[in-house]
């Protein structure tokens, strides 16, 4: 990478990363290759599927079409900062239990949306959460077992 | 720990679970909905009551958590702050005022200041003045985050007394004070006091944390920016004259003086010096504790507190503590000069035979010798000089403990009766406060510091000509006055005990402005009743006298002579070259006037055009599309071979007006001098030693080649001649100062008419009835129409102006994108009373029937429609939005996403007659937003041809504004616009 390549501080999960990327790098690619962050996916490159989903102060973002300086100054959270393979978070621990994934692509989008839901709403109805959901696209047809989970994530947080 | 002694503790350092503010990402947002009109009387909230509330779809709007509506307070949470705002924007609601007396009262004495009143008694039983004091807001928006859990709450903020604010909201939210604890956020200059209280109200009411910051748009109301004191004086019955006639008054100059000033009983109306915050009044609540703040002690104004007045309503404003005292002293004191005056008694002896307190009386005799002080008779107004006093004692309640500081000024001026200017030459100035170990200012100041102090309390309350081309908000940067530094003279008193040096209170600078209006009324005659005292008003007030008319025939004479030089300049088709200087003097031009230059510059955008895309600023070749070919723009950085650094001031002064080159050559009109040349001379000069300045950069820019004709440059001989008037701009005096301000820098440095004005076959501005700023075309974009010609679903208004221009973004409207956006960023260097003047003039030329519907009633049966379209339902390109668009622009709901989400229903460029602009965003997205918050949308020109466009675009059309004809030739525009720029 050139030395001319701008360097900028980016606050993810909690701690800040140094990264050298033009301001109009699409955060996804800058979360998946340079952070190792691979939670988030690439799926339409366009904001319309919700697979590269991560929350940028708490609210869902499509990081795919978030340019990098958007977001400096802001706290962005993964699919890997709501818990570990050991301790999982209450919203993926209720994905893991209602076997939410087919071919599980689309998950990640699913976990982080209804996080934001929940961060702002934490009581939300399952009308809420449908609509809340409405733009988070599944091709594999997971829908039954997807909102089996988010209703038990509510349900826990009570 | 007590109450009190929680809310003295010391802040532990950062990192301490407890104290850190929630994190980001757990945050809501709010904001809240104030009343048009906000009054208070002292006790209890006395302005507009909400009627006909209707927050359904302001509930509706995603992202937004909840509509809190408590009496008159309506505050709105949602996760981001963004659509909070918007869902504001549709809050219905209707405001009633109550037409009872004291609401009226403040607004009459709102106009009865603006016109002065008669200048003597109307009975010789009772005078009446009103006095108004401006009120600065905090230096920054002020923010607060509360969070309530558990049965606690904890406010984030910073104000003056946190104890107070404690106490308060403990009663807001109903909570044990106990349970509240209010931490600072580290946030200096900033009054976070009404914030804290709406954040506090707004978390209680939802249990998560809530961010509020102060909302710079919703207090802008004049009401609410200016504070009014009245005062009146009523003679006192000959039997309490009598009794209240002090012993110790020698008898003499009764009788050469008739009736005396403490003849009459004052009653200058009080105001409780703290009000509680907003949120509590709205809500109801009403003041429980004893105002705490600066008062003003009993005695000190004489007979002041024997007669009561009921209190009349009075805006709420951003007052902090000091302005609430330093508008009492100014109205006290000026009234009590005025009285003194009309009954020929001299201010001083009048005050010192009425004043009880020794130490106040001793340090008035000191300041009075010290200054040299002579009887003042009342003036004619003839003198070119004059001598003002006032005096002030107060009781600090801020310090811990109370503290008294005692103040007296004596001020000299001399006023230039022809302009205005007012001269201040010396100042006396009397102190003494006891206490002094607890005063702010370390006790071992030197002498030139506090003088230094003293002139800067004194000349900040005067005002140059605040003309149509002052750059206003940096007062500092470009102050050419006033003329001189005063000499100050400092008398201290009862600060002999420490032995330390001079102490000083800030306090003592409350009777600046009294002393000042007092000096100026006894050279001039003329009386100023409200802060600043500006060189325009004196002057215009002083023009009455005879002599003055020559000036304005001169200066009209001067006009004409320079239009017809113009003219004949204009025509001649060759001109010759003005020597190229082998190098600029530039340490002749000040800061001040590199400043103000940068400021002109900004105005002008020049960098937006004179910088090739990642080139370096100024430094040329950016290419400009017009009909008749591309022209390059030119390097104008000082560098000498390749750009302007040869160039004097003549040469550049020419370029900017009359569109020659140093060398003679004719400039393409591209170059907007049409509207450069309403810059006056002295922003023509301080824009030159701007970009004289700078950075010189060596870049040549690519040559500019146009087709025959217009290759040839003598034939913009003829151009210039059929279409440019080479003057500058000219106020309209029938306007106000904020109208031509606007005027000025729409019309002139802002060239807004290059873009928004339609343009004749030869490519300049039309002149007939609705062309100017009738909308035109710019690099591939439709730049619309800001006069009666604009297609806005949503009349354009002042404050909608003023949000888009400062932030990029209107909810009403939607976001500056194409070659707005960087407009708006260049626009970010210019102070607020600049882009609201702009907004103002621009807002004026649209003037708007009000009717039934209130903006947000309209924009919410805008949404509603969009929703609920039948036509749109069935029509082909609903499952393109569905699949491309609705994810961030779904009317219908959706998950609220990071960044503005601007509403389709509202948006001006749908409901034009071209789409241009619809398909521009649509091909190339918004990648370069006017504010990195706004969030950029994706360009869809690589993943949809064109007939997926053209559906697209006519589903848009018909589902958002379907009052509208169908756009015709869909096909040919896009495919013309996805060429541009490839």
């Amino acid at each position: 990478m050139s030395s001319k390549t701008p360097s900028t501080f980016l606050n993810v999960n909690g701690s800040a990363h140094q990264v050298q990327a033009e301001p109009d790098t699409p955060l996804l690619y800058i979360l998946r290759n340079d952070l190792e962050l691979n939670g988030p996916k690439f799926g339409c490159g366009l904001g319309e599927c919700g697979a590269c989903t991560v929350l940028v102060d708490g609210v869902a973002a499509r990081s795919c079409v978030v340019p990098i300086k958007n977001v400096i100054g802001h706290e962005i959270t993964t699919l890997e900062g709501l818990g570990s393979p050991e301790v999982p978070g209450p919203v993926q621990q209720a994905f893991i239990d209602k076997q939410g994934a087919q071919c599980g692509y689309c998950l990640n989008g699913m976990i982080m949306t209804i996080q934001a839901l929940l961060n702002r709403t934490p009581h939300p109805t399952e009308q809420q959460i449908r609509q809340e959901l409405k733009y988070n696209l599944c091709r594999c047809g997971t829908h039954m077992e997807i909102m089996e989970a988010a209703l038990l994530a509510v349900e826990r947080s009570r | 720990m007590t109450p009190q002694a929680a809310a003295h503790a010391p802040i532990p350092s950062i990192g301490s679970n407890d104290l850190a503010p929630p994190p980001a990402s757990t945050l809501l947002h709010g904001v809240v909905l104030r009343p048009p009109s906000l009054l208070w009387d002292g006790v209890r909230y006395t302005g507009s009551i909400q009627h006909n509330l209707d927050v359904t779809s302001a509930r509706q709007v995603p992202g937004v958590v909840d509509v809190v509506v408590m009496n008159n307070f309506i505050g709105v949470i949602a996760s981001q702050a963004r659509q909070a705002v918007h869902a504001r924007a549709q809050v219905q609601v209707q405001w009633l005022d109550a037409a009872t007396p004291a609401l009226q009262a403040p607004s009459m004495e709102h106009t009865a200041a603006a016109a002065p009143r008669p200048n003597s008694i109307s009975s010789d039983s009772h005078v009446e003045r009103s006095y108004s004091w401006p009120q600065a807001g905090g230096l920054m928006q002020a923010w607060a985050i509360a969070h309530y859990a558990g049965g606690r709450l904890n406010i984030w903020t910073t104000c003056s007394r946190p104890d107070l604010l404690r106490a308060e909201i403990a009663l807001l939210c109903e909570l044990d004070i106990s349970a509240v604890a209010i931490i600072s956020n580290g946030q200096a200059g900033a009054h976070g006091y009404d914030v804290a209280a709406d954040a506090a109200l707004l978390s209680r009411w939802c249990g998560q944390p809530v961010r509020v910051q102060e909302d710079s748009s919703a207090e802008r109301t004049p009401a609410a920016t200016e504070l009014q004191i009245r005062a009146d004086a009523g003679l006192r019955p000959e039997q309490a004259r009598e009794a209240a006639t002090p012993a110790s008054q020698s008898g003499n100059a009764e009788d050469r003086m008739g009736p005396r000033a403490y003849d009459y009983t004052v009653a200058a109306q009080r105001y409780n010096l703290r009000r509680p915050s907003i949120a509590a009044l709205l809500c109801g609540c009403e003041q429980q504790a004893q105002p705490v703040g600066i008062a003003l002690p009993a005695g000190y104004y004489p007979a002041a507190t024997q007669h009561t007045v009921a209190p009349a309503s009075v805006p709420i404003g951003a007052t902090p503590d000091e302005s609430l005292a330093a508008a009492q002293v100014f109205a006290c004191e000026s009234f009590f000069d005025e009285l003194s005056r009309t009954q020929n008694s001299d201010p001083i002896e009048t005050r010192l035979a009425l004043l009880d307190d020794p130490t106040g009386q001793s340090l008035i005799r000191a300041v009075r010798d010290k200054a040299n002080w002579q009887h003042r008779t009342p003036r004619t107004g003839s003198a070119a000089t004059g001598k003002g006093f006032a005096y002030a004692h107060v009781i600090d309640n801020t310090q811990e403990p109370a503290q008294q500081v005692w103040s007296a000024w004596i001020a000299e001026v001399s006023v230039d009766k022809n302009s205005g200017l007012v001269d201040l030459t010396s100042l006396t100035v009397g102190h003494n406060a006891e206490a002094l170990q607890n005063m702010q200012t370390p006790a071992a100041e030197g002498t030139e510091r506090l003088e230094q102090q003293v002139r800067d309390a004194a000349t900040k309350l005067l005002r140059g000509p605040d003309g149509f081309d002052s750059w206003g908000g940096d007062k500092q940067d470009t102050a050419d006055y006033p003329l001189s530094l005063p000499k100050v003279e400092l008398v201290t008193q009862g600060q002999g005990a420490l032995n330390t040096g001079l102490g000083w209170n800030p306090r003592a600078e409350l009777p600046a402005a009294a002393a000042i209006a007092n000096a100026i009324y006894d050279a001039t005659g003329v009386r100023f009743r409200q802060p600043p005292f500006d060189s325009e008003t004196l002057k215009t007030k002083l023009a009455a006298a005879p002599g003055s008319y020559k000036k304005l025939a001169y200066t009209l004479l001067g006009g004409i002579a320079a239009t017809v030089a113009g003219l004949v300049v204009s025509a001649m088709p060759w001109r010759s070259a003005i020597a190229p200087l082998a190098s600029v003097d530039t340490s002749i031009y000040s800061q001040a006037a590199i400043n103000r230059g940068r400021l002109v510059a900004a105005a002008g955008d020049c960098i937006v055009c004179h910088t090739v895309e990642g080139g370096q600023d100024n430094a040329g070749g950016r290419p400009l599309e017009t009909p008749f070919g591309t022209v390059y723009t030119t390097n104008i950085t000082p560098d000498v071979k390749t750009g302007i650094g040869a160039w004097s001031f003549a040469a550049f002064e020419r370029a900017m007006r009359e569109g020659i080159h140093r060398d003679g050559r004719k400039l393409y009109p591209a170059f907007p001098y049409t509207a450069f040349a309403k810059i006056t001379d002295t922003d023509m000069q301080a824009l030159y030693a701007y970009l004289m300045t700078q950075k010189p950069v060596e870049a040549a820019a690519p040559k500019t080649k146009l087709a025959f004709p217009f290759n040839i440059r003598p034939v913009l001989a003829g151009w210039n001649l059929l279409f440019h008037r080479n003057e500058v701009y000219t106020p309209d005096p029938a306007q106000s100062t904020l109208w031509n301000r606007g005027a000025y820098l729409v019309q002139g440095a802002g060239h807004c008419a290059a873009c928004h004005s339609p343009r004749n076959a030869l490519g300049a501005e039309k002149n007939g009835k609705n062309d100017f700023l009738g909308g035109g075309f710019a690099d591939g974009w439709e730049a619309p129409a800001l006069n009666t010609l604009s297609k806005a679903p949503i009349a354009w208004t002042e404050d909608t102006l003023y949000d888009y221009l400062r932030t990029g973004y209107s909810s009403l409207h939607g976001v500056a994108a194409g070659p707005m956006a960087p407009v708006v960023q260049s626009m970010a260097e210019l102070p607020d009373s600049d882009v609201r003047a702009v907004a103002h003039y621009l807002s004026s030329l649209n003037p708007t029937v009000p009717g039934v519907e209130t903006p947000a009633m309209q924009a919410a049966r805008l949404e509603d429609n969009s929703r609920n379209n039948p036509a749109a339902m069935t029509h082909p390109g609903e499952n393109l939005f569905e699949g491309a668009c609705a994810v961030c622009h779904d009317a219908r709901g959706g998950p609220p996403l990071f960044g503005s989400r601007p509403s389709l229903a509202l948006n001006s460029n749908l409901h034009s007659d071209s789409p241009d602009n619809v398909i521009q965003v649509l091909l190339h997205g918004i990648e370069d937003p006017a504010v990195n918050s706004l969030g950029n949308m994706p360009g869809f020109g690589a993943s949809m041809n064109n007939q997926q466009l053209e559906t697209l675009l006519s589903y848009l059309r018909v589902r958002f504004a379907p009052d509208k004809p169908a756009w015709t030739d869909l096909g040919k525009k896009i495919e013309t616009i996805r060429n541009i720029g490839h």
